[in-house]
């Protein structure tokens, strides 16, 4: 019975360390490269880039920390479809884990 | 790629070539692109062959199911890669190394010249590769050649590779390494240290030794370690050498045949 209740805790921890996986490919997910920098379209650097609307050419710096000349409405752009398309993926694939039951259907 | 196959004295061998073929089926699959390979043998499945003799070899050990083997290790060409490679922008990558993904496209839209690996996380949660966060004497941070990314301007980064590795015992000292074994990783992380370099802005999924290969489908590679199973269908660089077994290669194959 001890062993059943033991291998029971096994496998939730391991849907747990799933999630976890998949949240690390959704931070994957949102790295491109554009005008030679490289940018994380996460919530800070949209919330960023949505105050500087109306405005053609700006310096930002990218996940190197260089700074970079860019136009913001188009990072901008670039930034929300990444997350969106980014974001349908985890939720997809987290729907799709939820419904496992056993390792065996891992 | 880079792939050369040996026996161990077990009498064993390692189809490094077999699974080079897999690595190609997926990177055409995820990526798109044009697949080279380096060996001593034509390798079916290439767009690119450069056919070289053996370079010298480490003796390098490894468990094999229940029985640990040794090998000899052909891991030195890495560096003179810079004038094998026909393409303009190359991308390496170490023949256990699965792409489930297009992420290192990213790599030739940012084409910076030299880009390489420094993190890794393991997906089994034990954190299995944090004490490798930086070379052994804690002074640079170690880099992982497993996949590596340059264009025609990196011509002094594998000048200043070959010049390490020429100079390899005395690195070892400054750097606290092994001088026995030449690694790819060490020569690496010092010329990304010491030349302008950019580290790829995700963590390589890897896998340590004890993962085993329990299944391949469009879900992706499912692992066993312990009790435990997990199914990954991230970038994965698997470390454990049993899937070079017949079965596993079998399995791998039929995988990435059916990736296309």
């Amino acid at each position: 019975m001890s062993d059943s209740i033991k291998q029971k805790a096994k496998l939730a921890w391991e849907r747990k360390f799933s999630y976890l996986n998949l949240q690390e490919k959704f931070q994957d997910e949102l790295t491109f490269a554009h005008s030679n920098g490289m940018w994380r379209a996460d919530r800070e650097t949209i919330g960023f880039l949505s105050a500087f609307k109306g405005i053609d050419l700006m310096i930002v710096e990218d996940i190197y920390n260089v700074p970079r000349q860019i136009n913001p409405n188009e990072l901008l752009e670039l930034c929300k479809q990444k997350y969106q398309f980014a974001a349908n993926n985890w939720a997809t694939e987290y729907a799709r884990l939820s419904t496992v039951r056993k390792a065996d259907n891992v | 790629m880079v792939a050369f196959d040996s026996v161990t004295d077990q009498g064993n061998t390692l189809r490094y070539t077999e699974l080079a073929k897999v690595c190609a089926n997926l990177v055409k699959r995820h990526l798109k692109l044009p697949v080279g390979i380096v060996s001593d043998t034509t390798v079916g499945g290439f767009d690119e062959h450069v056919i070289v003799d053996k370079p010298s070899a480490d003796t390098r050990h490894v468990a094999i199911g229940d029985v640990h083997e040794s090998y000899n290790w052909y891991n030195d060409y890495r560096r003179q890669l810079f004038n094998l490679t026909p393409f303009d922008r190359t991308l390496l990558l170490d023949v256990d190394y699965f792409l489930q993904t297009d992420q290192y496209l990213k790599c030739f839209e940012f084409d910076a010249p030299f880009q390489i690996v420094n993190r890794v996380y393991d997906p089994t949660g034990r954190k299995s590769f944090d004490k490798y966060l930086t070379l052994p004497n804690r002074t640079i941070p170690q880099c992982w050649a497993t996949a590596m990314y340059w264009n025609k301007n990196a011509a002094e980064h594998f000048e200043y590779a070959n010049m390490i590795a020429d100079n390899y015992q005395y690195y070892s000292r400054v750097f606290g390494f092994s001088h026995k074994q030449y690694r790819n990783d060490m020569v690496f992380s010092i010329v990304s240290h010491m030349l302008p370099s950019y580290n790829m802005p995700w963590a390589m999924h890897m896998t340590s030794g004890d993962c085993s290969l329990i299944d391949a489908t469009e879900h992706g590679l499912k692992l066993q370690y312990n009790n435990n199973v997990v199914r990954l269908n991230n970038d994965v660089h698997v470390l454990n050498k049993n899937i070079m077994s017949d079965d596993n290669i079998y399995k791998l194959q039929q995988w990435s045949n059916n990736a296309h």
